[in-house]
């Protein structure tokens, strides 16, 4: 269960699926039609897609979006 | 119509260093109306005679056309909407100089707004109690500018004086032009870097 109290940062697999279909950035990109720097983005934790993009990516890699995005709890404060 | 609009923008881009190039040797040499074709003023007039009319056009169809003016300032300012992150890239690096355009416009309108005096008055002008230096202030706003001239005192050592912006209205224009091409490319490239390093493929 998430705390709203408390900072948390939103990671996901990108890498991890995309390795286990053996694809380059630039072809997961066009897959799923964003440029290939989004997708370099996102595998780094810098940018969150929206959830457009989030399900297009689910939809792509045949898995639900918390396989794919999940939120990692962190005892700091806001 | 499609290649005339990209030849007309490309054109302009292009051959913009070069009319740089000849209005600068136009002004280290004494300018004057020829004929002579074998004279070198008339083949660095001729860029920017072409030029000025093709640009005044592109500025003026900017007006009317929507895809047009996006086409070029995106160019302009090295806009990139590809996807969803770019579009976010965009709006902050727009957000950010908006907000910094009206920090500067802000001191503009404060420079031009006052006029503050600081100056030494003679030493035989000086009453027993009166102390020897005076500060100024003076509120001045004019709708049309009527080159109002501030009478200076006689007699006074000017220590620091503020009155009106000290450049012409192009040269602001250009400032303000170009402090918001380079505020959002800036901003925008900034935030393009993180995500171009560190290439995986």
């Amino acid at each position: 269960m998430v705390n709203i109290g408390s900072q948390f940062k939103i990671k996901n697999n990108i890498n991890a699926l995309r390795t286990q279909k053996k694809m380059t950035q630039q072809a997961l990109a066009d897959a799923v039609s964003v440029t290939r720097a989004t997708i370099n983005a996102m595998e780094k934790g810098a940018y969150n897609p929206s959830l457009e993009l989030a399900f297009r990516l689910a939809r792509f890699f045949e898995v639900d979006i918390q396989s794919i995005f999940f939120v990692e709890d962190s005892d700091e404060d806001i | 119509m499609k290649i005339f609009k990209k030849i007309v923008i490309n054109f302009v881009f292009y051959a913009s260093p070069l009319v740089l190039i000849c209005y600068l040797f136009l002004g280290l040499v004494e300018t004057r109306i020829t004929t002579s074709f074998s004279s070198l003023e008339f083949w660095a007039c001729l860029p920017i005679l072409i030029w000025t009319p093709v640009t005044f056009f592109l500025t003026i169809s900017m007006f009317f056309s929507r895809k047009l003016r996006n086409t070029v300032l995106a160019r302009l300012s090295g806009m990139k909407e590809r996807d969803e992150r770019e579009v976010q890239i965009a709006g902050n690096a727009l957000k950010s100089t908006y907000l910094t355009t009206v920090t500067l416009l802000l001191f503009l309108l404060f420079v031009s707004l006052f006029y503050i005096h600081i100056g030494k008055k003679p030493i035989s002008g000086i009453e027993p109690d009166e102390p020897p230096i005076e500060i100024g202030l003076k509120l001045q706003f004019h709708l049309i500018d009527a080159n109002t001239v501030i009478t200076q005192k006689q007699g006074f050592d000017k220590y620091f004086e503020m009155n009106d912006l000290p450049i012409s209205s192009s040269t602001l224009i250009l400032i303000l032009l170009l402090w918001q091409i380079f505020s959002y490319r800036h901003v925008s490239r900034r935030s393009f870097k993180l995500s171009e390093t560190d290439i995986d493929c």
